[in-house]
């Protein structure tokens, strides 16, 4: 018990001198955004639009970069998906004052991944390559 | 911002859009099956965040005007990784745990430059993780913090939470 005592007084000792590194303020809960039986990673948001990587049941290993319109912070409407056709998409983020997205993409074979860019509010979405970003390295999880 | 894995180390690089050109900002070796020990986090009109993992992972944060770079302080020499900063705030947040996925798992606040202690931002279940990712989005009052969050068991599958407010913790 005289131990316990000692080993308690100890701890608050130390909180209060800030060497345990963090104060005791109350935690906040965090709520659930995006979920379900499948992979939902990588996320940004802003006022607008959260994005983030998803994979499915029937292509647990394929990974796509989607957007999807944001009200009153939760996703409405249809989620619309960023890289094309049979690539894979990972997404990187989002300006928090212009609906621009970036993400990076990597081919069929996942031989070459490069940098897109998106503007949000142009339908249909046409990503571009940022001029002299990208090379046959592997270019990877941008942020913008 | 951006990471390019040129086979023995990656580099983070700052792309400039106006000019068109990449400055390199942070690299480091690869493990030696190729996997980055760097990795970019987020970039604002201000800061870079990335964490580097060598025996533990640390996560730095340059000042894009001064150039100064700054790692979070880690006292307890812990995990500590998946910045973002919110420019109006001046907060970094970032994520610490223990050894493995799902243990000691947390959330914390620090703002750029002050003394610690950090701030508790959320605690995360005891085996659930943060898969790759915190993100700051400031709506003009709050710091808004989103993570993807992964069961440490089972398919590994992960969701996409918030923590509205976060500068309120």
């Amino acid at each position: 018990m005289l131990r316990r005592t000692w080993l308690v007084g100890f701890v608050v000792l130390l909180t209060l001198l800030g060497v345990t590194g963090t104060s005791q303020a109350a935690p906040l809960t965090p709520t659930l955004i995006l979920g379900g039986s499948t992979d939902q990673i990588l996320p940004d948001a802003n006022a607008s639009f959260i994005g983030w990587t998803q994979n499915s049941k029937a292509h647990p290993r394929h990974h796509d970069a989607f957007v999807q319109p944001l009200s009153g912070g939760a996703p409405t409407g249809s989620p619309m998906k960023l890289n094309t056709g049979t690539t894979f998409g990972w997404f990187g983020g989002i300006r928090p004052d212009v609906n621009e997205a970036a993400y990076q993409q990597t081919n069929a074979r996942q031989t070459q991944s490069d940098i897109r860019i998106v503007d949000l509010d142009v339908l249909p979405l046409a990503p571009t390559s940022p001029p002299g970003l990208n090379t046959r390295g592997w270019e990877f999880r941008p942020s913008i | 911002m951006f990471a390019r894995n040129l086979g023995r180390r990656t580099r983070i690089y700052l792309y400039d859009r106006t000019l068109q050109t990449s400055t390199a900002l942070a690299s480091a070796r690869n493990r030696r099956n190729g996997n980055p020990r760097i990795f970019p986090d987020d970039v604002t009109e201000t800061y870079a965040t990335w964490t580097r993992c060598v025996r533990v992972c640390n996560v730095y944060s340059q000042n894009l005007s001064t150039k100064v770079t700054t790692v979070v302080p880690n006292p307890s020499n812990v995990h500590q990784y998946d910045g973002s900063v919110s420019d109006s705030t001046g907060n970094v947040y970032f994520v610490t745990s223990g050894n493995r996925c799902g243990v000691r798992v947390k959330v914390l606040r620090w703002h750029i430059g002050d003394p610690l202690p950090y701030t508790v931002v959320a605690a995360i279940s005891s085996g659930y993780d943060v898969t790759f990712r915190t993100a700051t989005f400031n709506d003009g009052t709050n710091d808004n913090v989103y993570f993807d969050r992964v069961r440490c068991a089972g398919k590994f599958y992960s969701d996409i939470y918030k923590v509205s407010a976060a500068d309120t913790a």
